[in-house]
C-alpha cells in the first residue's frame, strides 16, 4: 500500500535503493567513528552531492519530454495537461515530505542537530526547483523559469538562515506550479508533433530543429536561406542582466556571511573579502567581452590574415573588425567602473552587481546584432571551422 | 542573372583573383575551366558568398551578396554552393539528411519526400539510402552531397567540382543529363568549375577560361570552336588556350624517354 502510494514520486525499485543510499550515508559514516572535522566534510560533501542528485532527477524524471518514450508515446493518447500525469507528479505532492522527514529525523538523532539534515533538504530542494526552472524555460513557460531563478538566488543568498532560505523557496513553489501547468497546457505542441509547420515524418522528429540544421555539415549547417531569428528585444537583455546581478550579488552575500562565521573571531575577514571585489568587475566585462566575440566570429574568420594585413597594411577591415568595437567597449566600461567603485568606495555587495548587469546589457544590446553581422560581414568560411561548429553544436 | 563585378582577392599576399568582370546569364550552364590552383574555386567561393573579396562584389539577381541580411538570405533562397568537399553528417541516414537539407529551403514536405526518393533512385543509392553516411564509399558520398544540392530546386546552382570525387560512370552520366535538362527545359542558371576539357562540351553552352587569377577568355562554346579554326574541336582549342606548354612538355619527356 505504502509502496504505491510512493510510486507517485519513485517509479522504479532504484529510486528506493537511491534515496535508502542517501539516508544510509551519515550513519554509516558517523557510526565507523569517523567524528574528526575532515571526516564530517567528507559527511556533509557526499551527502550534498546525493542530495542535489535526488532533487533534479525528481525534477526531470516525470516531465515529458518529446525526446524520451515516454513523451513520443503520451502524445500519441488523449492525455492533455492539465490533466495528472499517468506515471507520477513533476510538481511536489505530501509524498515527497516523507524523504526529508526520515532524513531530518535521522540526522536529529545521530548530531542532535537540524543542521545537517536542514542542508541536505535545502540542497536538494534548490536543484530540484533548477531543473523546474530549465524544464519552464526551456518549454514556453520562460516567465516562470525567470521568477524562479530570481527567487532561488535569495534563497542561495540566505541559505545559511535555513528558515529565510525556506521562506524564499515558498515563492519558488508557487511559480514552479505555474509554469508546470502552462508548459503541460502546451504538450506536445512544443514537441514539434502537432504544429501546422513542415514537419519530417515521426521518425525524424525524434531530432530537434534547430541541433538537425547544426549538425548538416558543411555547407549546409552554417550556409542556409532560413530566416534568422528577429534581433534580441530590450526586454530579455534586462532580464538575464537581472538574473547575473542577482546571483552575482547572493554568491557575495553567501560568501561574506560564510566568511563571518568561520571566522567569528576575527570579523574584518568578511570585511576584506568584500573590499577584493571591484576586480570581480574586470573580471567579469573580459569574460563577457570575450564570450560575446567567441560567438560572434565563431566560424567566420576575416577575409585577410593577419600576417596579409600586415604585408598589405590593411591593418583595419572595417566591415569585419566592426565586431570588435563592443568588445572593447565592455573592458572600457569595465575598467572605468573598477575605478569609480574603489574610488568612491560604494558597497561591492550591491554595486558589483549592477556593474555587471550594466556590462551585461551593453553586451546585449549595443551594436549589430548576431545574425545581421553573420549575413553582412566581409569574411571567409572555412570547411575546417565549419566541422568544429558542427562538432561543437553536436556536443550541446 | 549573376555579375561578378570588379573581383580582386588575395590570400595574405598572393594575388588569386585580379579584378574579374564577368556575367553569367540566366538559364545558362557555365563552366569555369583552368589549370589547379589559379583561381576556379576562389572564384566560386566569391560568388557562393563564402568569400568575400577584397575588392569588388558579386550581384545575383539585381542583389548584391552580404550588402544586408534581408538581400542576402534572398540570394540564398535562390542560390546552393556545393564545395568541391562537403563535411557531411555521418551519423544520419542518406535520406534524412536529404530530407532535412530540404527543409531548409522550405519544400514542401510530400514534394521533398518525393524528389528525395527520385534522387536516391537516380544515382543508385536506394539501397544504401536508409544507412548512415558513415558507411557510403567515396563515391556515394559524393552522390548524396550532390543530391543534397539538387533537392534544394534553387533556381541557381554553384558546383565545384561535380565531377570529381569518385562519382562512378553511371553517376557522370547522370549528372551530364540533370545539367542539359536544368537549362534547356527548367531555364536555371548552372555555373560549376572542372579542370577537364572533356566534359565542357557535353555540358555547358558557355565557357570562362582562367589562368593566374585573371579571365583569358570567355563566351559561348560555339564561339570557342570558331576561333580554334577550321575542323578543330573544343578540346584542341581548349588545348592551346588553358594548356598551352602541355603538348610541348609531353614531347619533351617523351623525346628524353627515347634518347
Amino acid at each position: 500500500m505504502m509502496g504505491r502510494w510512493m510510486r507517485r514520486i519513485w517509479p522504479f525499485p532504484q529510486a528506493a535503493l537511491f534515496v535508502l543510499v542517501f539516508v544510509s550515508v551519515p550513519f554509516l559514516l558517523y557510526n565507523a567513528n569517523l567524528k574528526g572535522n575532515d571526516e564530517t566534510q567528507f559527511v556533509f560533501a557526499f551527502s550534498s552531492i546525493l542530495a542535489f542528485c535526488y532533487g533534479g532527477l525528481r525534477a526531470v524524471h516525470f516531465f515529458p519530454n518529446e525526446r524520451n518514450d515516454y513523451g513520443q508515446w503520451l502524445a500519441a493518447t488523449p492525455w492533455r495537461g492539465p490533466q495528472r500525469l499517468p506515471f507520477g507528479s513533476v510538481h511536489l505532492v505530501p509524498q515527497d515530505a516523507v524523504v526529508p522527514a526520515v532524513y531530518l529525523a535521522a540526522t536529529w538523532w545521530l548530531t542532535d542537530s537540524l543542521a545537517l539534515g536542514m542542508t541536505m533538504v535545502l540542497t536538494a530542494l534548490i536543484s530540484y526547483y533548477l531543473g523546474i526552472a530549465g524544464l519552464c524555460g526551456s518549454k514556453r513557460s520562460g516567465w516562470a523559469g525567470y521568477a524562479i531563478m530570481l527567487c532561488l538566488a535569495f534563497a542561495m543568498a540566505f541559505a545559511l538562515t535555513h528558515w529565510l532560505a525556506l521562506l524564499f523557496l515558498l515563492p519558488c513553489e508557487l511559480f514552479a506550479r505555474w509554469g508546470i501547468a502552462n508548459s503541460l497546457r502546451q504538450f506536445p505542441e512544443w514537441s514539434g508533433q502537432l504544429d501546422g509547420e513542415q514537419r519530417l515524418p515521426p521518425e525524424w522528429l525524434k531530432r530537434d530543429g534547430k541541433r538537425v540544421r547544426g549538425t548538416l555539415g558543411w555547407p549546409h549547417s552554417v550556409f542556409h536561406p532560413c530566416t534568422p531569428p528577429e534581433p534580441i528585444s530590450f526586454r530579455e537583455p534586462l532580464l538575464i542582466s537581472v538574473q547575473f546581478g542577482v546571483w552575482l550579488w547572493a554568491f557575495i552575500h553567501l560568501t561574506k556571511t560564510l566568511l563571518v562565521r568561520i571566522a567569528s573571531t576575527d570579523p574584518d575577514i568578511a570585511l576584506q573579502f568584500v573590499q577584493r571585489c571591484y576586480p570581480l568587475i574586470f573580471v567579469l566585462g573580459l569574460l563577457i567581452a570575450v564570450l560575446r566575440c567567441v560567438f560572434y566570429v565563431l566560424s567566420l574568420r576575416p577575409s585577410l590574415s593577419l600576417w596579409g594585413r600586415l604585408a598589405t597594411g590593411r591593418l583595419i577591415l572595417p566591415s569585419y573588425d566592426r565586431v570588435f568595437l563592443v568588445p572593447l567597449l565592455i573592458l572600457a566600461v569595465s575598467v572605468g567602473l573598477t575605478m569609480l567603485g574603489s574610488q568612491l568606495q560604494l558597497s561591492p555587495e550591491w554595486y558589483v552587481p549592477v556593474s555587471v548587469m550594466i556590462l551585461t546589457m551593453i553586451a546585449f544590446t549595443v551594436g549589430q546584432s548576431m545574425a545581421e553581422w553573420r549575413l553582412t560581414a566581409t569574411c571567409r568560411l572555412t570547411p575546417r571551422w565549419m566541422n568544429n561548429v558542427q562538432s561543437l553544436l553536436e556536443t550541446k | 542573372m549573376i555579375r561578378v563585378v570588379d573581383v580582386t582577392q588575395h590570400y595574405s599576399v598572393k594575388p588569386v583573383l585580379k579584378g574579374i568582370n564577368l556575367e553569367f546569364p540566366e538559364g545558362s550552364t557555365t563552366v569555369i575551366i583552368g589549370p589547379n590552383g589559379m583561381g576556379k574555386t576562389t572564384l566560386l567561393s566569391v560568388m557562393a558568398g563564402t568569400l568575400s573579396p577584397q575588392k569588388g562584389y558579386v550581384e545575383i539577381n539585381g542583389l548584391v551578396r552580404r550588402s544586408t541580411a534581408e538581400d542576402e538570405i534572398a540570394i540564398r533562397k535562390q542560390c546552393v554552393y556545393l564545395p568541391d568537399r562537403c563535411w557531411l553528417p555521418k551519423e544520419y541516414t542518406g535520406r534524412e539528411f536529404l530530407a532535412a537539407v530540404g527543409q531548409l529551403y522550405e519544400i514542401e514536405i510530400n514534394r521533398l519526400l518525393g524528389h528525395a526518393e527520385r534522387l536516391v533512385k537516380l544515382f543508385n543509392l536506394t539501397e544504401i539510402a536508409d544507412s548512415p553516411i558513415r558507411t557510403y564509399s567515396a563515391g556515394q558520398q559524393k552522390k548524396i552531397s550532390l543530391c543534397s544540392a539538387l533537392i534544394t530546386e534553387c533556381p541557381i546552382l554553384l558546383l565545384d567540382e561535380p565531377f570529381s570525387g569518385g562519382l562512378d560512370p553511371a553517376g557522370i552520366m547522370a549528372l551530364k543529363q540533370l545539367l542539359q535538362s536544368f537549362t534547356r527545359d527548367q531555364k536555371r542558371t548552372v555555373v560549376l568549375t572542372t579542370p577537364v576539357p572533356e566534359l565542357v562540351a557535353e555540358v555547358a553552352d558557355r565557357l570562362v577560361v582562367i589562368n593566374q587569377g585573371e579571365v583569358l577568355a570567355e563566351g559561348a562554346i560555339t564561339d570557342f570552336v570558331q576561333q580554334a579554326g577550321p575542323g578543330a574541336t573544343l578540346a584542341d582549342a581548349l588545348q592551346t588556350l588553358v594548356f598551352p606548354e602541355t603538348t610541348d612538355h609531353l614531347a619533351a619527356y617523351l623525346s628524353e624517354d627515347e634518347s
